[in-house]
Parts: C-alpha cells; sequence; structure tokens
C-alpha cells in the first residue's frame, strides 16, 4: 500500500529563500501560477539586461553577443525535458508552438473529408479551433475520446477508435479546468503498439 | 517545444522563414534540427528570461518542485472542501497542481473578484475554454487556483477564509 506523502512537505526546498528570489511574493498572494508564476528576480533581471544591451548597442549586435547563451537555453530545456537542445524549438507562447506543429502536419498530409482527427474531451480552445476550421471547410472529422470512470482520458476507448484514417491525436497533459493529468505516457505507448502513423501532439501548457 | 526523430525526419515547417530554412541556388533545404520550426524575428531577451527560469527550476530540482506542489495542492482541496456549499471538481487520481471549485450558490466571478480585492490572484474559468468538458460535467464557471513552491499555508488559509466569508 502507498504511504500517503501528502499531509508532510517532503520537498526540501527553502520556501523562506524561495520568495525572496521572487520580490512579487511581497506584493500579492499569487495563486494563479498555471500559466504564468510570479517569475524569480533571476528571469526579469536577464531580461531587462538584455533589453538594455540592446537599447546601448543595436538589436543585432546584442544578439551576437548572446548566441552562445541563447542555445544554452535550449540544451536547459533539454535536459529539463530529458532530450537533447537539438531536439527543441524556441517560440514566444505555447499557443505559438503548437500552431507550428499543427501547420506542420497539416501541410505534411491531405486533411479531407476521410481524416480523423481525436481530441481529449478537456481539448482548450485554442487547439480544437483549428480543427473546427479544417472541419468546417475540408470535412475533416473531429472527435472526443470519452473520459474513463476516473475522469482521465480514456486509453482503451482510444484505442478503440484508431484507424488509418486517424492523422492527429490531440492530448493535453493537466487540463486547465479540472485538476487531472491525461496519461500521455500510456497514450504514446497505445500508438506505437496499435502502430498508428497518427500524429501525437501533447499540449504540456 | 519538444520535436521527436519522426517529426523532424517527416515534417517542415510551414510556413517556413529564413531561419528554418535556407534558400540556396537550385532551391531550399529545411534545417535538420528542431529550429526548423522557430522564425528568425523574436524577443530575444524573453527567451533568455525563460533560459534564467529554466536554470532556477534546474537546481532546485522538478522531484522537489513537484513534491511541493502536490502538498500545496492536496492540502488546499482539503481546505477547500470544508467549505459549506463548495464543490471541488477535480478528476483523476494522480492530480495536478491545479484546483478547481465553484460554490452551489455563489458565482464563480463573485468570488474571483472577492478574492482579487483581498489580494489574492486566482483565475475564472468558463465554458469557452474547453466546451466539451464544462458542457459533459455540467459546469457553468468555476474557480481556478493553482499554488506554486513559493506559497505558504498561511497564504493558501487566508485564500481560504476569504472564501469561506464571501459565501457565508
Amino acid at each position: 500500500m502507498a504511504f500517503d506523502t501528502h499531509h508532510q512537505d517532503q520537498s526540501g526546498l527553502d520556501v523562506v529563500g524561495l520568495r525572496a528570489d521572487t520580490r512579487g511574493c511581497t506584493e500579492v498572494v499569487h495563486l494563479n501560477n498555471a500559466g504564468s508564476a510570479l517569475p524569480p528576480s533571476i528571469a526579469v533581471d536577464t531580461m531587462v539586461e538584455h533589453l538594455r544591451l540592446e537599447e546601448m548597442i543595436g538589436g543585432y549586435e546584442a544578439h551576437a553577443r548572446a548566441a552562445g547563451r541563447i542555445d544554452a537555453v535550449r540544451d536547459s530545456i533539454g535536459a529539463l525535458l530529458d532530450t537533447s537542445g537539438s531536439n527543441i524549438a524556441l517560440s514566444s507562447s505555447a499557443t505559438e508552438s503548437w500552431d507550428r506543429a499543427f501547420s506542420a502536419i497539416t501541410f505534411a498530409g491531405e486533411f479531407g473529408s476521410d481524416t480523423r482527427v481525436l481530441a481529449s474531451s478537456s481539448e482548450y480552445a485554442s487547439n480544437v479551433l483549428p480543427v473546427m476550421q479544417l472541419a468546417r471547410h475540408h470535412g475533416v472529422q473531429l472527435e472526443f475520446i470519452p473520459d474513463d470512470e476516473n475522469g482521465v482520458t480514456d486509453v482503451a476507448a482510444l484505442e478503440s477508435m484508431l484507424d488509418d484514417d486517424v492523422a492527429v491525436v490531440l492530448i493535453n497533459h493537466c487540463p486547465s479546468q479540472n485538476g487531472l493529468i491525461n496519461p500521455v505516457a500510456a497514450i504514446g505507448h497505445a500508438l506505437a503498439r496499435a502502430q498508428s502513423h497518427a500524429w501525437y501532439l501533447v499540449d504540456a501548457c | 517545444m519538444y520535436c521527436s526523430p519522426r517529426a523532424l525526419a517527416e515534417l517542415e515547417s510551414f510556413p517556413a522563414d529564413l531561419h528554418g530554412a535556407n534558400w540556396n541556388p537550385g532551391g531550399y533545404s529545411m534545417r535538420s534540427d528542431a529550429q526548423r520550426f522557430e522564425s528568425w524575428e523574436k524577443s530575444y531577451a524573453a527567451l533568455l528570461g525563460l533560459g534564467a527560469a529554466v536554470d532556477y527550476s534546474l537546481a532546485l530540482g522538478m522531484d522537489a518542485i513537484s513534491q511541493r506542489i502536490d502538498y500545496l495542492s492536496f492540502e488546499l482541496r482539503r481546505m477547500l472542501g470544508e467549505i459549506s456549499g463548495v464543490q471541488v471538481l477535480d478528476r483523476g487520481i494522480d492530480k495536478s497542481g491545479i484546483v478547481t471549485f465553484n460554490h452551489e450558490r455563489v458565482d464563480a466571478a463573485e468570488i474571483v473578484a472577492g478574492l482579487k480585492n483581498s489580494g489574492i490572484n486566482v483565475s475564472l474559468g468558463t465554458p469557452e475554454y474547453s466546451q466539451v468538458d464544462y458542457i459533459a460535467h455540467g459546469v457553468s464557471s468555476l474557480v481556478r487556483v493553482s499554488p506554486h513552491v513559493y506559497n505558504t499555508l498561511e497564504e493558501l488559509e487566508r485564500c481560504t477564509e476569504v472564501v469561506r466569508g464571501l459565501t457565508n
């Protein structure tokens, strides 16, 4: 039986130090961190410092001076996700990244009335709307994967929905509106087991 | 954005720009790595700030961050759930750091505004963000509370007390 560790903070984090690192903690009680936490001072100072450099020496020149550090950002994100920096693309927002991936997928395939796109029932408006556009204008079929008895995406139901017409599977990892964690790894394994050629697009924001 | 080896083997970015692809005398070629999905014009200041934030997270450790957020969100669900008329809406066995609730009588928008007036930031959730899910669970609006590592139990208690006052 698993020991429930929730009742104690076993993180070992120095909360006083974390609050000292985050200037906004003295201003507000910020319980709106999903999507936009108070940034640590180091992040804001780094941004302001680069803007000052652009102001003083020019944008191209500031970029040239920071080029190595910009490449290092991809390596840092690679370390965070246990992958290589060469697998990481930088963009200005989560939606922009998602759009870049989705437009590449629709460009590669012929999306018409025999194309099926499967989405989690918790999927976000900004991810569903482009599929609804394809549905309205090109007849693409948008279908939602039901939830299981625990309220998360039902992996077995997804498996039963798969066929050669399924071109994309859309899953959001931690939906904004219901506190659950979707089984993104199990879904990836299910797609591999089924030898599906569908693109698997995970929104982890 | 993480791009799988298959994505790099099979997908072109579209529309490509001169960072993601190269215009050569005979045509064009895509970059071999994930930068093919990037464009040249971007806010480098913002990206350097993102890098600093990621390095800060790596120094703390993702396991420690995850444990602290689990702890705070578990406590928050428990505290909010004890308020009369409050329904915590979170599902699943493994839960994230997102805590959602509404009240049988008091509108979620009113609770969000009341918290804001007390210096507490939270979000209002409405169906246009995710129609299928809201409809399936009969939810018309909700309050989203999402703690982070620097939040304290005292802050969660303060939030809970304000919600109790607003719904009394």
